[in-house]
């Protein structure tokens, strides 16, 4: 599997029901809701209930762990919700930008988390398969910016143009990031693999 | 044990593959919304009740004022004769304000006399 190019992904957010309180005004459009969600928590909320999924889907591919991934979920939107007045449309989608926010929370998670000693991941404790808890022990060993990189690309169905502007670099840093990154995975897995026979 | 880059890509997608299949909401997130949500409009209220209580002391200050303005001002017939300058004579009648002022006491030497044009005749 390649990182997505092409197409961009779009929500549609036509005439959207209103879920919370109902006294938010019909948009069609999710730069109006953006706009509104400065002022009103409740056009927020429709954005909220529109990406939770997307972002949870990706912390827990990052984490690995559904009560973790929740948590962090949490912490992102929270973040988020706080940061909205701040947020300017630089052409990238929405999404992405609440990407961004969830991979530096799982970033700083799992900073957090090799800090405490907490033992790496484990198949049977995340309830995951082996090559899953390979490849994200793997990860963790990755500088910040790689980590990033490589799940924004292989684990969200951002395009490598997106996650550029995700994360305001250029393109080609994106591509050049995404290959080291692979070549210290695969050293990393190797690593690891002649360790456990070593050990065995 | 060497790994080739397409077994790599295989290993990440078997991960890209997991989808979330927790709740579709957060309890904390929509908390926080709600909490806010609420926040505004208790501030919204607060502000429309500042502005009733200030609109209401303006009015009954302005109408206080008004009330002392009028206790402490007269308020008498007038009827006065005035001599035009082509000599014709004018009769005006009417309500003339009197405030009590030491300046402009009716009372006061000098208020009382008759106002004439120094060219006219006597």
């Amino acid at each position: 599997m390649e990182p997505t190019t092409g197409s961009r992904h779009s929500t549609n957010v036509s005439h959207l029901a209103i879920q919370f309180g109902g006294t938010m005004t019909e948009t069609n459009s999710e730069d109006d809701l953006i706009e509104q969600a400065k002022h009103n928590p409740e056009a927020f909320g429709v954005l909220y209930r529109m990406h939770y999924t997307a972002i949870a889907g990706y912390l827990l591919r990052r984490v690995g762990d559904e009560s973790d991934a929740e948590d962090l979920a949490a912490e992102t939107f929270i973040a988020a919700f706080r940061a909205i007045g701040r947020y300017r449309n630089t052409g990238a989608p929405f999404r992405a930008w609440l990407y961004r926010i969830a991979s530096n929370k799982a970033n700083r998670w799992s900073g957090l988390r090799t800090r405490i000693a907490v033992p790496a991941y484990s198949a049977s404790e995340e309830q995951d398969t082996e090559s899953h808890s390979v490849i994200r022990n793997a990860i963790e060993t990755l500088p910040s910016k790689m980590r990033t990189v490589i799940t924004l690309a292989y684990w969200t169905p951002m395009s490598t143009s997106q996650v550029a502007e995700a994360l305001s670099i250029a393109e080609g840093t994106v591509k050049s990031r995404l290959s080291r990154a692979k070549l210290a995975l695969r050293q990393e897995i190797e690593r690891q693999a002649s360790q456990e026979g070593g050990e065995r | 044990m060497i790994i080739k880059d397409e077994q790599l890509d295989t290993m990440l997608a078997s991960i890209a593959s997991q989808d979330w299949n927790g709740p579709s909401f957060n309890q904390r997130v929509e908390q926080e919304i709600l909490e806010r949500n609420h926040v505004m409009e208790l501030r919204k209220r607060t502000m429309g009740m500042v502005g009733v209580v200030v609109g209401a002391s303006l009015l009954s200050a302005s109408v206080a004022a008004a009330v002392t303005h009028r206790i402490v001002s007269h308020r008498v017939p007038i009827s006065a004769k005035i001599v035009l300058p082509d000599g014709r004579t004018a009769f005006v009648t009417g309500e003339a304000e009197i405030v009590l002022d030491d300046a402009l006491d009716p009372t006061a030497p000098g208020n009382n006399e008759l106002l004439t044009d120094p060219k006219q005749p006597e």
